[in-house]
């Protein structure tokens, strides 16, 4: 079999996936519980695009008040998560590794609440509090889990220090939510749950900076993130700087699962089936893999959110539990295939 | 090329190395043997430089080495590790391209010098037809072939090896030595080998250092150091030596009921 060069599979995977997550957006916008028609739709939309006067002011405030940015949002969020997961399973050779499962979600989960109960920081932070404080926290629980696990970050032990520092910031949540009032409670809730309803454009713009800036970074890296895989004593022998690519690049990660959950909460498993599944197809070389993940886990989120809003109109599901639905068989029948990355 | 001067290493508990001293030139094969626990492994991870000694000095090129930079080093020195690589989905050409990466750029893509080197490297070690298999579904033999491929790549001066015919069949054993000694003597490398098997030190190595407690016991010819009496004194077994046919390297024959193990310390405690 002769294969193409990464180049030309780069170029194949982010032009045909590109177009199909344009295609599932397209769909996404045109389907929800108003009633509107395909060509409805896409009037509108194009009215907008070309600065004309709308059709129908209603049908308008409906796609670009509320459709648009949410579908947009989630395939921002589902982009970070997934890329976020590529490098954590990357780095630390463990298909099992997400932001979710290490608890890094649940410290940015917490980071989150934090801002949003305290207010610290908002006046000079502005609209960058909620982020930046969800980058803090879930720098800690990452460096916590690390710690934790000890040298070496066995398989398992990873696993089990995630679940630990997942309880106890699952708990310290829990304790906010418990002195919050009603207003707040409603709005820490939804971290818990991990939602993109309600959504609006000022939300994009503080996801967008975090994914551009975290994605770019690791693109760059993703040959130090090939060496990895043969181990890190190898790595340093061909010249990689450990420490401080793994530094680089775990940040990185923590920062785009940082964003995501400050506008979105904890929607967990995008982070672990995406790059699971592209590496398979689309093969282990990560200047590949992290385009073709990266778009992947935007066309899966936005499919998700479809479903979760669509399907028991006109109430919604949160969109993790859809994601479980999907994630929590995938994640148990990979802890019982054990002969891979050993 | 790479010399060590009077190299000191103690962990906590116990002293590892006692002023070893070595250097190997161009072209040349130098051997370390020596039982286990008489300081092999800290001796190589001393000389790649992942540890520093407390005492004494590693130069590479007249320089010490821990002035040289991760990245600088990589494009000197390669190193090729006993468990060779690991069971990665990655194909062959492209692990052998990772050998490249001291010698890249920032950005992820390879350069036309690149791709040269790897297609070269990949018709001198026969693996032109494997290219595109994948290192996970290849042989352990046919792995190290791979790992010395990527070493290749990665154009080095000097190679350090540490026991890489341990998991391998005597064809295997052979055709890597073999391979690695023509190597060295085509482009000038200095090969640092550690080796388990006395018999093949003697038939590749052009000196050998035998470490006894984390001390040089002795260096020099194969001739010269594979006597009886030494063997006996560091690894505690009475051997019997005799000359190879052909080559008339020396070579050890090992008889039944002759291990005297209160000759030697036992190297490692296993109450730890």
């Amino acid at each position: 079999m002769k294969r193409w060069s990464w180049l030309s599979r780069l170029i194949l995977w982010s032009l045909s996936l590109t177009l199909l997550l344009v295609l599932v957006m397209g769909a996404a916008i045109s389907w929800g519980s108003a009633d509107l028609g395909w060509e409805d739709v896409w009037r509108t939309v194009g009215t907008k695009l070309t600065g004309s006067e709308p059709v129908d002011p209603a049908t308008e405030a409906i796609i670009w008040q509320i459709r648009l940015p949410r579908v947009i949002l989630s395939a921002l969020v589902g982009m970070a998560l997934a890329g976020a997961g590529v490098v954590f399973q990357g780095l630390l050779r463990n298909p099992l590794a997400d932001p979710y499962i290490l608890g890094v979600s649940s410290g940015a989960a917490l980071g989150a609440a934090i801002a949003i109960f305290t207010g610290a920081g908002a006046a000079w932070l502005g609209g960058w509090t909620v982020p930046i404080w969800a980058f803090l926290l879930a720098s800690v629980a990452l460096f916590l889990v690390l710690g934790l696990a000890g040298r070496g970050w066995n398989r398992s032990t990873l696993i089990l220090a995630g679940v630990v520092i997942q309880a106890f910031f699952g708990a310290m949540l829990t304790f906010l939510i418990g002195m919050s009032s009603a207003e707040e409670l409603q709005q820490i809730q939804f971290w818990i749950m991990g939602s993109v309803s309600a959504r609006e454009w000022h939300h994009i713009y503080v996801v967008l900076p975090f994914l551009i800036s975290g994605l770019t970074l690791i693109w760059l890296m993703a040959r130090p993130l090939n060496l990895f895989s043969l181990g890190e004593r190898s790595a340093a022998h061909l010249g990689v700087s450990v420490r401080r690519t793994r530094m680089v690049l775990l940040l990185s990660a923590t920062l785009m699962t940082a964003a995501a959950v400050a506008v979105s909460g904890t929607i967990g498993f995008v982070g672990l089936i995406i790059p699971h599944i592209m590496r398979r197809i689309a093969g282990p070389d990560h200047r590949v893999l992290i385009p073709a993940a990266v778009l992947t886990g935007g066309l899966f989120l936005v499919g998700a959110d479809t479903v979760a809003r669509t399907v028991m109109e006109p109430r919604e599901l949160p969109i993790g539990v859809v994601t479980a639905f999907v994630g929590a068989p995938f994640f148990a029948w990979q802890l019982k295939r054990k002969h891979e990355y050993q | 090329m790479l010399v060590a001067d009077g190299l000191h290493k103690s962990y906590p508990n116990r002293r590892v190395l006692c002023g070893v001293s070595l250097s190997v030139s161009p072209g040349e094969v130098l051997g370390i043997v020596g039982p286990n626990g008489s300081g092999k492994t800290t001796l190589l991870r001393l000389l790649t430089g992942e540890e520093l000694p407390d005492k004494g000095e590693v130069r590479l090129d007249g320089r010490p080495l821990c002035d040289w930079s991760q990245r600088e080093k990589a494009r000197c020195l390669a190193v090729l590790p006993q468990e060779g690589l690991p069971s990665v989905p990655f194909t062959v050409r492209e692990v052998v391209e990772m050998g490249r990466h001291p010698h890249q750029g920032f950005w992820p893509w390879a350069g036309e010098r690149d791709r040269h080197v790897v297609e070269s490297v990949l018709l001198e070690t026969g693996l032109q037809a494997d290219r595109d298999r994948h290192v996970d579904q290849l042989s352990g033999g046919e792995r190290q072939r791979v790992a010395i491929a990527k070493a290749m790549a990665q154009d080095p001066r000097v190679l350090i090896l540490d026991e890489p015919t341990t998991f391998l069949d005597i064809a295997h054993q052979l055709g890597m030595l073999d391979w690695i000694r023509s190597w060295s003597q085509r482009e000038g490398i200095a090969v640092l080998i550690v080796l388990h098997d006395l018999n093949l030190a003697a038939l590749y190595c052009d000196r050998i250092l035998m470490l006894k407690e984390g001390t040089c016991f002795a260096q020099g010819s194969p001739s010269e150091i594979l006597t009886p009496d030494r063997i006996r004194k560091v690894y505690g077994v009475q051997p019997v030596l005799t000359r190879h046919p052909v080559t008339h390297a020396p070579q050890v024959l090992l008889q039944p009921g002759a291990g005297d193990s209160s000759a030697t310390k036992p190297a490692e405690s296993f109450t730890l």
